[in-house]
């Protein structure tokens, strides 16, 4: 399935040898058909086709190269044509049907939103629109490899020290390889850094006291936080284009799928289906989904 | 007058859909779309940091994406990277990975990229014709109809069908633009990177030539994409490079899959049958200097039937050529990665320099947009897989020994890149010094370092990172100077949500005496206090699964290892390679999560665990 186009050679000979006697002996003579026209407008496309990938005219030699496999392309084209090979060809029927979907992605970028449209567009997503919680927060180790009970170290540490003061526990515990403070940091550098269950605490708990001990896949931290910034929307002017991408984005599926419950419409299906050899609800299911909307 | 009613159709769709209203919420937990405008500009770190991504990404664009069912577009693609969630197809739900990564690549196939006219493409030539300008009239009606009138003519073989403007090739480079694009307006400097990029897909007998093509920026890019019905040769593709690069752009290329390319992919003479030069060598090198090492088509560092030392070996391993029939390659050498490096050095001793000086990353060859790397988050490959019983017990329709080899697919893998911030500068520069990894989907991190004049104890300070770089090279370069032997400096440290770590080895490969290529395994760091016994054997890390949940323990492993080693065998007459292999404690395999999912049995033709890994980029020791 996923290598139609790689089936063996032979099995495409074979079949092809058997299309073409069959082809042979129901058709007529098609002289006529057997006539390419190859005008300046086919060269031209070829030589310019050529010199964008090269820049530089093709050799004789390569002009030659080209020209077979281009007209060997389109013989092979115009006689599968002929056969009716293109006929429920799973392929074809897709890439058509994909055609259609990028005749629409056309539309979409044609007709731009209004600034009204795109307001409207923002408040209605603002969920998406927002910064993420921000941290300034110092943080310790008692990391897994160095301590066999690391949670009652970090424990014993934190009910030692002073819990305002940020001194009291500054640069305590093992190292990490990652820095031990983040200023202004973004929730995702420091889920990328530290893990979700760290980053999960740090929404909850309280800020200017030395707090925990909080597990990560390290070992246990104390943890103070110095500045929390809850998410707060980002002002439509600096994410315009952003938006503006969402916006098509969204439109571009609903563009989609208005297009095909329009055609849908425009067409009816008759249903043939053998009561004896499906269940009712399937019969229904078909039914149901082939003429909703 | 079909196509007419059709264009009047999705006119008047178009007219009457307004966004507004009654579109699905989105899931904004993982949207990271950066501020543009307000962003606080991090430093670079000198010392610099590891970023992961993939850049070997196929969507819908790609012919055998669609045709296996994929509904994804290249914006799709870098909306999921960033944790978004998106259609996934196949019947199946939406796709949406855990922790977003730093940056990503879309990277569609070349071929038949060209074969669309975008007819409504007004940037393009045709914008100059008379129509263009009544289609884009302020006019909504006039707009309209000016569309309508040209979609009608052209297909119907009208007057405007035979406008020379349209065999202008440039009309038909224009889905590689919209990639180029799509790549262009995700890039948030600082924060998610992105990367315009295609794939060659040569592969001559359905043996695996492919390589990814990859831009640093769209500036001066090349119009048209490089596809495999341009040439099947690789030596034709670096030709086609240097002239793009001699035009203004900045590219590099890297192969994949060697294991599927039957011997082909590093093999020992030309496209023409002629044994490899130096000038062929330094042309490859200049091109590609990056290999992928692991992705959803299996791993091909090595083969247990090349390296029946390596205990290790049988990892991910996917035995097939390109075939639809399943076909099994005939022949290793030349088909994975180890056996390169040495090929390549030996070629260096006999002065034909060395063709595979390959650095290292993973990728994933995901057709669906998403590259699932999450070995419990695995959507597979195709839009086909995305329904956990059609992964495990196979997609209705297909033949036994294609739904085997879906479930032989592994979650496929991740390129780590240390550079000095998330910019396309940096990331793409940090690709062209060979200083990344490849992990097998994890996010471990691993770095390695060599010298001649390192001390032991210099990891015992705290500034040792300084040091390393200061006094010796990181992965991906040849070692200075001479000396007694090298001392390495290996770092691995654990992804934070991730498995514990097993073992840090270093595999050697070198060229002896007699002109033989040699290679051996170094245990040169193991968790919980383990040693090896006086053969060198070391006991098992142990195994935590539990197959009835699909959960795992981090009661065993460590989290980091820091040490140094220095080569107990070395000749400095001999020419020598050397990369790092981490391993992860067993984890599930993506195959036991669906299994749980499902309630399913488990299957028996595919492992339950597995050890996640990372392999370095080798650092090279070259006789003065």
């Amino acid at each position: 399935m996923k290598q139609l186009l790689k089936e063996p050679l032979l099995h495409f000979i074979g079949l092809g040898l058997l299309i073409f006697i069959v082809y042979g002996l129901v058709a007529k003579d098609e002289t006529d058909e057997n006539t390419i026209v190859f005008d300046s407008y086919d060269l031209n496309s070829l030589l310019s086709k050529w010199e964008l990938q090269w820049k530089r005219p093709p050799t004789e030699e390569e002009l030659k190269g080209i020209l077979e496999t281009n007209i060997k392309q389109e013989l092979f084209y115009q006689e599968a044509l002929k056969m009716n090979l293109d006929h429920n060809d799973e392929i074809i029927k897709r890439r058509l049907s994909q055609k259609m979907e990028f005749l629409s992605n056309d539309l979409v970028s044609m007709q731009p939103p209004t600034d009204e449209e795109l307001t409207a567009y923002y408040s209605l997503k603002m969920n998406n629109y927002l910064t993420n919680y921000k941290y300034t927060l110092h943080y310790v180790n008692y990391s897994f490899d160095k301590n066999k009970q690391p949670f009652q170290v970090a424990s014993k540490a934190l009910s030692q020290a002073n819990k305002d003061q940020l001194a009291s526990l500054r640069g305590a515990g093992d190292p990490l390889p990652f820095p031990n403070y983040f200023e202004n940091s973004d929730e995702l550098s420091i889920r990328k850094t530290l893990g979700s269950s760290f980053t999960d605490t740090l929404r909850v708990i309280d800020t200017n006291v030395w707090t925990g001990p909080i597990q990560s896949g390290f070992g246990f931290h104390l943890v103070y936080i110095t500045d929390r910034k809850q998410p707060a929307p980002i002002p439509l002017e600096q994410i315009k284009e952003r938006v503006l991408n969402d916006y098509n984005y969204d439109r571009q599926l609903k563009l989609d799928s208005a297009l095909y419950n329009e055609i849908k419409k425009q067409y009816s299906f008759e249903l043939d289906l053998n009561e004896e050899e499906f269940d009712p609800e399937i019969i229904e299911l078909v039914e149901s989904t082939l003429k909703g909307t | 007058m079909k196509s007419f009613k059709y264009t009047i159709l999705m006119v008047s769709v178009l007219i009457f859909s307004s966004c507004n209203t009654e579109t699905k919420e989105d899931t904004a937990e993982n949207m990271s779309q950066g501020e543009s405008g307000s962003r606080v500009s991090q430093q670079p770190n000198p010392l610099k940091d590891a970023y992961f991504g993939n850049l070997h990404i196929h969507t819908s664009w790609s012919f055998d994406g669609f045709t296996n069912g994929s509904v994804t577009q290249p914006d799709d693609a870098y909306r999921w990277a960033q944790g978004e969630a998106i259609p996934g197809g196949g019947g199946g739900g939406d796709l949406q990975i855990k922790v977003p990564l730093d940056w990503y690549a879309v990277s569609d196939h070349a071929e038949w990229m060209g074969m669309f006219n975008m007819m409504a493409d007004t940037t393009t030539a045709i914008g100059k014709l008379d129509f263009a300008k009544r289609v884009t009239s302020d006019d909504q009606a006039v707009a309209f109809q000016a569309f309508a009138d040209f979609l009608y003519d052209f297909s119907t073989g009208g007057e405007l069908s035979k406008e020379p403007l349209f065999s202008d090739p440039t009309i038909m480079k224009s889905v590689w633009k919209e990639i180029v694009a799509s790549a262009d307006k995700f890039y948030q400097p600082g924060e998610f990177t992105t990367f315009p990029a295609f794939e060659w897909s040569s592969n001559p007998n359905t043996r695996n030539l492919h390589r990814v093509v990859v831009f640093q920026d769209s500036e001066n890019i090349p119009e048209m994409a490089f596809s495999s019905q341009d040439s099947e040769k690789p030596e034709d593709l670096w030709a086609w490079m240097e002239v793009s690069r001699a035009n203004g752009a900045t590219l590099l290329a890297i192969p994949h899959n060697g294991n599927a390319s039957d011997g082909l992919m590093f093999s020992m003479v030309d496209s023409e049958g002629n044994p490899l030069t130096k000038e062929y060598s330094e042309t490859r090198m200049r091109n590609e200097p990056l290999y992928e090492i692991s992705q959803i088509k299996g791993s091909s560092d090595t083969h247990p039937d090349l390296s029946p030392n390596d205990e290790f070996a049988d990892f991910e391993l996917w035995d097939y050529t390109l075939a639809a029939t399943a076909d099994r390659p005939t022949n290793r050498k030349g088909s994975y990665l180890r056996k390169a490096l040495l090929d390549g050095i030996k070629s260096e001793n006999e002065g034909k320099g060395n063709p595979f000086k390959y650095g290292i990353i993973g990728d994933s060859d995901s057709h669906n947009a998403a590259a699932a790397v999450e070995e419990d988050n695995y959507t597979g490959k195709f839009a086909i897989e995305n329904d956990p019983e059609h992964r495990l017990n196979g997609v209705p329709g297909m033949a036994d020994k294609n739904n085997l080899q879906l479930r032989e697919f592994g979650s496929g893998g991740l390129a780590g890149v240390w550079a000095e911030e998330n910019t396309r500068e940096s990331i793409f520069a940090a690709m062209m010094r060979k200083e990344t990894f490849g992990t097998s989907g994890t996010r471990l991190k691993v770095r390695f370092f060599g010298s001649f004049s390192y001390e032991e104890e210099l990891i015992n300070k705290e500034d040792w990172l300084t040091d390393a770089y200061a006094t010796g090279v990181p992965m991906g370069s040849d070692l200075q100077g001479s000396g007694d032997s090298p001392t390495f400096i290996i770092h691995a440290i654990k992804e934070a949500d991730g498995a514990n770590l097993d073992r840090v080895q270093i595999i050697k490969g070198w060229v002896d005496e007699s002109g033989n290529a040699q290679e051996k395994i170094f245990n040169v760091a193991l968790s919980d206090g383990r040693v090896p016994d006086a053969q060198g054997n070391v006991p098992p890390v142990g195994n935590t699964v539990d197959l009835a949940t699909a959960k795992y323990e981090n009661s065993i492993g460590d989290t980091e290892f820091l040490t140094t080693w220095t080569d107990p065998e070395f000749d400095p007459s001999q020419n020598a390679f050397y990369y790092v292999r981490v391993l992860e404690i067993p984890t599930p395999r993506w195959s036991t999560y669906d299994a749980v999912r499902t309630g399913l049995p488990l299957r028996q033709d595919v492992p339950s665990t597995i050890q996640e890994r990372a392999w370095s980029s080798p650092i090279w020791y070259k006789p003065n």
